[in-house]
């Protein structure tokens, strides 16, 4: 049997934080444990897909962002392409006009290419189902489902109980879609009905409110941002249904990062949020951020009750969504 | 003596056959019921012939042909023909019409494919009795199909009732079919006939039995099996068994599953996997010791956790749907969430080695199906 060699490729990579750079880094830790060589090539543009050349002989290409395999498969003809789909590029859209029109133009191209591929792995059943709405047939020998996973070596389950006083975080960009709106409207109502005082730290100043104290975090650092994942009640990840302009949360990643402390999740019922939170086990998902809505957190307030949801929270994160569970999928996928 | 004629949806012995036939059963007395099946070209309705022999003492049977393109049509997808499918209508309406159903104070339909037909030809026969609309599925919303329901909804003839097999259905109904003279009633599905009587005390062999379709999540047991495989056979587990076969003559997305699942087990080897086809539920269960029901979609009711309560075999579920008022975690069974691989092998791991769980979730589990088996008392009130 031929031993793997691997192509890996990204479009994001470090310095540049987010999502896609944060599963690219997984990947590798999860190649180099298994001892498996890999070249990692970070792409910015399609024209550096378009002049990439190599001597070395690959046995298979795992693309990040499936574009990256888009635009090799003719120089890479030999090559198995394993893809990973995160959600929002498989909308085939973009804010820049021009972009958006040729995705539009090669969006079929693209569809014929996710079907011809080894392995397609959707973070969540909710991207899996944006691939088969712009028209790939889904095959369930292709097409597989796999969660996102994340670094747990440094989790550490943190005790809190709930005085008079609950804290909130809500860690997004300020766009639009992360709908920091929502989460200021999900808190004022939320003091309304308990009577507590209520904290929201969020990593940026923009917006206030006269019932909720707002706690702003502008040049957050990585030991601060754990820190608040840690000491927080809460996480909020209300994101909106953007997917028209191509915004939409594929499964979540920082409701993980805030488990691996035990800290549970509230998010709204949109994308792949649902796939990634479970309603009671580690946190709650929401319908809306109006009062009745509001008003389902009310019962996981309580002391045994909450304790319990953070155990939960702990243990779930750190069993189903350690990296460690990439490297038996690997395994198997690079045969 | 009440005439009832019970039409089934389909000629297969299926999960919605075994339990009408057992409701039906249970209401006998008092009531003369006729079976009408439909006969479609090169199916066999034997299976479930002889169900209803075992049942019922010299039962009338009629076998309905029924044109196989309009039984083709699914929910889930595929194309069909108009013209073909409003001749294949016309042809239908036709032969009903031949057995004269307006002697019936009843009509029980059991399915979504027949209900429809039964209420259209109800509407242009001027029927007078009551149509009872048994749902064993939810009612589409979201499909091409979704329009038809403003037709079910206006005021006709004879009474219009539904059964729900579940409250997640019954939701359902009463959003499609809001109308006030309508009455929408919930009877859960029964387990049946007592397989056998369990006592579990050691799990070697454990159980999937489903219909080889996408949306019974198969894929993740495959998937689970291969990635879980050593700590499995750790634990005692000797086998993995599937049990199903696709038995839809329907087009959609799940015809070409079956094969899908065969390149998967390459993709994803498992030594303790085996694919067992069809068996009798007698023989299932006094092979398995624990069942996992691990669909991807809202269920129905799901038939099947409720004949494992019922012989007192532990269930693992995903309790979507209909299936979350039966499988209730840490009560009735343990639930994890789907496609959670870690989760599903922790909980199986739990089941092996603690067996007062093991036995506390199976005693509630049967008390759950006994109360199940009860409601048949809401029938007798409906008809």
């Amino acid at each position: 049997m031929t031993k793997p060699r691997v192509l890996l490729t990204t479009s994001d990579y470090l310095p540049q934080l987010g999502g896609l750079t944060t599963y690219t880094q997984n990947i590798e830790i999860c190649l180099n444990n298994l001892k498996i060589e890999y070249d990692l090539f970070h792409w910015k543009s399609i024209s550096d897909l378009k002049k990439f050349s190599t001597t070395q002989s690959y046995t298979h290409l795992i693309n990040i962002h499936f574009m990256g395999g888009f635009y090799l498969q003719h120089i890479l003809p030999a090559c198995k392409h394993i893809n990973v789909y995160h959600g929002s590029e498989l909308f085939f859209t973009s804010p820049n006009i021009v972009k958006k029109i040729i995705k539009k133009i090669i969006k079929s191209q693209m569809i014929k290419y996710i079907a011809q591929v080894k392995n397609n792995i959707f973070i969540s059943s909710y991207t899996q189902s944006i691939a088969k709405k712009m028209g790939l047939h889904l095959s369930y020998e292709r097409d597989l489902i796999f969660h996102n996973c994340i670094d747990v070596s440094l989790a550490s389950y943190t005790k809190q109980t709930i005085d008079q006083k609950i804290t909130f975080c809500s860690i997004v960009r300020d766009t639009p879609h992360k709908n920091v709106i929502g989460c200021i409207e999900f808190c004022e109502h939320l003091q309304t009905i308990t009577k507590k005082k209520i904290i929201l730290s969020l990593p940026f100043k923009k917006y206030t409110s006269n019932i909720v104290e707002i706690k702003v975090y502008p040049q957050l650092t990585d030991t601060q941002r754990e820190e608040l994942y840690r000491e927080s009640h809460f996480n909020l990840l209300l994101s909106l249904d953007h997917s028209s302009q191509g915004f939409i949360e594929g499964f979540g990643l920082s409701c993980l990062e805030a488990g691996k402390y035990g800290t549970p999740s509230i998010v709204l019922k949109t994308g792949g949020l649902p796939d990634n939170v479970h309603s009671l086990l580690n946190g709650l998902v929401i319908n809306d951020t109006d009062s009745n809505q509001v008003s389902r957190i009310n019962h996981l307030l309580e002391a045994d009750r909450y304790h319990q949801l953070r155990l939960d929270t702990f243990n779930h994160t750190i069993i189903s969504h350690a990296l460690s569970r990439y490297e038996p999928l690997l395994n198997r996928l690079l045969k | 003596m009440k005439k009832i004629a019970l039409l089934f949806n389909s000629p297969y012995l299926g999960g919605a056959e075994r339990s009408i036939v057992h409701q039906s059963s249970l209401i006998q007395e008092s009531r003369s019921f006729t079976f009408f099946i439909p006969q479609l070209e090169g199916h066999s309705s034997l299976l479930l012939e002889e169900l209803i022999f075992q049942n019922f003492t010299e039962p009338q049977i009629i076998r309905v042909p029924y044109p196989l393109d309009l039984f083709a049509i699914s929910r889930t997808g595929g194309s069909f023909n108009f013209f073909n499918t409003v001749n294949s209508m016309l042809n239908i309406l036709l032969t009903l019409r031949s057995y004269n159903l307006k002697q019936y104070s009843h009509l029980w339909c059991n399915g979504n494919k027949i209900a429809a037909v039964i209420f259209l030809w109800a509407t242009l026969f001027r029927y007078t009795g009551t149509l009872l609309w048994h749902f064993r599925d939810y009612p589409t919303v979201d499909s091409k199909f979704a329009w038809i329901w403003s037709f079910f909804k206006i005021k006709q003839s004879f009474s219009f009732c539904t059964i729900a097999n579940s409250y997640s259905v019954h939701k359902r109904i009463s959003q499609v079919l809001p109308s006030s003279h309508i009455s929408h009633h919930t009877v859960y599905n029964p387990s049946g006939e007592q397989l056998i009587n369990k006592k579990i005390t050691n799990i070697s062999t454990i159980g999937v039995v489903s219909m080889l379709a996408p949306w019974k999540g198969i894929h993740q047991i495959i998937i689970w099996s291969s990635l879980y495989e050593q700590q499995l056979i750790r634990l005692g587990i000797t086998n993995i068994n599937i049990y199903g076969a696709d038995i839809y003559a329907t087009n959609g997305e799940h015809q070409k599953y079956a094969n899908d699942l065969q390149g998967l087990l390459k993709l994803f080897p498992s030594s303790i996997l085996n694919f067992k086809g069809n068996q009798s539920p007698k023989d299932i269960y006094q092979t398995i010791d624990l069942l996992i029901h691990p669909v991807i979609e809202p269920e129905p009711f799901g038939r099947i956790i409720i004949e494992a309560f019922s012989t007192g075999i532990p269930v693992v579920s995903t309790a979507l749907g209909g299936s979350s008022e039966l499988a209730i975690h840490q009560q009735t069974a343990l639930v994890f969430p789907c496609y959670d691989y870690a989760t599903l092998f922790g909980q199986i791991q739990q089941l092996c080695t603690d067996s007062k769980l093991r036995d506390d979730l199976t005693l509630k589990a049967k008390v759950k199906a006994k109360e199940i088996e009860e409601q048949v008392n809401i029938l007798k009130e409906i008809i």
